[in-house]
């Protein structure tokens, strides 16, 4: 999608549209900045929070449509217990909250009080790191770079989910 | 109170290990699933007995026994004069070793069932095996397991999403859920003359979840299904077996299997696996290629022979299922003491526990952790394993420490939970 290889929704009908032609590009290449990172970018704080931020909401919210529709997403997501799982982020956030519950979903965006599963990030490099894909996850958690607790299968099914997202962007 | 402990040196091998090899720790020994993965130990420098000594000089008293292979203690004499007499005379060397036909005289002899035995090992190998043979021996295609059941890492043992694992790898696999033998049989009906085998283990011990014992009747309605359509019965007595009965656990339960696979305990932590089968089955299981270059070693199938000698000369699954008891009842006594509700499940001899105060299991991981930080190994995500070395003395120090580790969580949480 971000190397124009795809098209992120049917635009076929909907090019007249103003919005898609003109204010649309501007925000996709805006997203696009914010989501497609480097090395470079990644040197900027104020950058690395955004696009941590940015990718745990599309992550999250991935999670939920692959979950609901991808074959495989939907084998994982089967076997995942009730309960919220919360990513969190310290010192400040950002704090991201999921809810199962039978068969529906909720992404919430204020933390929760009491989740079920929670997985926590020591800082927002190692955080923006493991959701670029750029460490081992479980040297990670053995090193206690990351921390889990709770319902662990909720948070294994949730990983096995986010896996699949960049056979959707490839 | 029991001074806790660090690990520094864990920490840093860790840190070296991160660079050279994939997760640092692959696998099931990977302490990712130690939570918090910060108050459990990495390394092991040795071990006697129930214990184990990490890198940093901690000394815990082991109950997992190192994922269960440990039966007897560490470093049993017995089990080591055998090994070592077998290495100084050989150990891989061309061609078979006679030990190997004394393992296989003495599972016959020991195991009911068993007809003849077939060695590889890991538990992996044998159970796939036993999928060959029963479809060799059917000429069908599909294998019937439980939802949440674990045979092995090959790719047809693990759920689809896996990675690295085809969805086609599940194509002939069929889960089904634990002790519901109705759900079987409308398998059966959905697939006539197409079911080679049904492999399960002797209860269901799915990890991070209680563990659940055989209905009554439940054994005896999938043996009599499989005799009547032709399916062969393959019990996965890997993790139970010699922890229940010393013929395999189908003979606590009351069954007769067609085949049974035998790893972990089977040698005290030496490498070696079985497979053990009717004598209707030799002939196919003859016709299948399968090896490995190290499965004809021979100091695993003498510690073999020692260790399985040794564990019927003290009636080892009963010296087991009484220890057990008497751990797992003064451990519920004590956290009923402190307000918390510790259920165990399973035989007391290898069984999962969790304090259910907490739905989360947040509480049981801390206090898991608390008393693994003082010296009593305990993970809350597996079952645990005892073994014969796990006597009163070590049961009383094991309480101590729990002790220890309940005041620390009633003191941070007090009436929370």
């Amino acid at each position: 999608m971000m190397d124009n290889a795809s098209n992120p929704i049917p635009v076929k009908g909907f090019l007249h549209l103003k919005f898609l032609s003109t204010e649309f590009p501007k925000l996709s290449e805006r997203l696009e900045h914010f989501l497609k990172p480097d090395q470079t970018k990644l040197e900027d704080p104020e950058y690395l929070k955004i696009n941590t931020c940015l990718t745990l909401n599309t992550a999250f919210r991935a999670v939920k449509l692959l979950a609901l529709h991808d074959p495989v997403g939907k084998l994982c997501g089967a076997h995942i217990p009730d309960g919220t799982l919360q990513f969190e982020v310290l010192p400040d956030g950002p704090f991201m909250a999921m809810e199962f519950a039978g068969k529906e979903i909720t992404v919430l965006s204020e933390p929760c009080q009491r989740p079920s599963a929670v997985m926590q990030f020591k800082n927002a490099d190692v955080a923006n790191a493991l959701l670029n894909g750029n460490v081992d996850a479980f040297a990670a958690l053995a090193a206690g770079d990351v921390a889990i607790r709770g319902k662990i299968p909720i948070i294994e099914s949730v990983n096995l989910i986010l896996d699949r997202i960049p056979v959707y962007l490839a | 109170m029991t001074n806790t402990y660090t690990y520094p040196q864990s920490q840093e091998l860790f840190k070296r290990a991160a660079k050279v090899i994939p997760c640092g720790i692959p696998g099931h020994m990977s302490p990712a699933v130690n939570i918090p993965a910060t108050a459990y130990p990495m390394y092991t420098q040795s071990a006697k007995g129930p214990y184990f000594y990490d890198v940093d000089g901690n000394e815990f008293i082991d109950y997992m026994c190192g994922y269960g292979p440990m039966i007897l203690g560490y470093g049993n004499e017995v089990v080591e004069e055998a090994s070592a007499k077998q290495t100084a005379a050989a150990d891989l060397a061309m061609g078979a070793s006679p030990r190997m036909v004394e393992l296989a005289e003495l599972l016959v002899d020991l195991i009911p069932i068993a007809d003849w035995a077939f060695f590889a090992k890991n538990g992996g190998d044998v159970t796939n095996y036993a999928t060959m043979v029963a479809r060799c021996a059917t000429g069908r295609d599909k294998i019937v397991m439980i939802q949440g059941g674990y045979h092995g890492v090959t790719p047809w043992m693990q759920a689809p999403g896996h990675h690295g694992v085809l969805d086609d790898d599940s194509k002939n696999i069929i889960r089904i859920p634990w002790n519901q033998p109705q759900a079987f049989k409308k398998v059966i009906e959905e697939n006539p003359e197409n079911i080679a085998g049904f492999i399960a283990t002797p209860y269901h011990v799915p990890a991070f979840y209680d563990n659940e014992l055989p209905a009554e009747g439940y054994w005896q309605e999938i043996e009599q299904m499989c005799r009547q359509h032709g399916i062969v019965l393959i019990l996965d007595d890997i993790r139970h077996g010699f922890r229940l009965n010393m013929g395999g656990s189908n003979e606590y339960y009351g069954f007769k299997p067609d085949l049974i696979c035998f790893c972990k305990a089977i040698a005290n932590g030496y490498p070696v696996s079985a497979l053990v089968g009717t004598d209707a089955l030799k002939l196919d299981a003859s016709k299948i290629f399968y090896t490995g270059s190290y499965w004809y070693q021979a100091t695993p199938m003498a510690a073999a022979i020692a260790c399985l000698n040794e564990l019927k000369r003290l009636n080892a699954p009963e010296v087991m299922l009484k220890n057990g008891a008497k751990l797992f009842d003064g451990l519920t006594d004590l956290a009923s003491g402190y307000g918390y509700d510790l259920k165990v499940t399973g035989a007391v001899s290898l069984p999962y526990l969790r304090i259910t105060n907490d739905d989360s299991n947040m509480l049981h991981q801390e206090w898991c952790g608390e008393c693994t930080r003082r010296g009593a190994f305990f993970t809350s995500h597996h079952n645990w394993f005892i073994s014969t070395a796990h006597t009163d003395e070590i049961i009383k120090r094991t309480l101590e420490i729990a002790d220890d580790a309940f005041k620390v969580i009633k003191k941070k949480y007090g009436d929370e939970y």
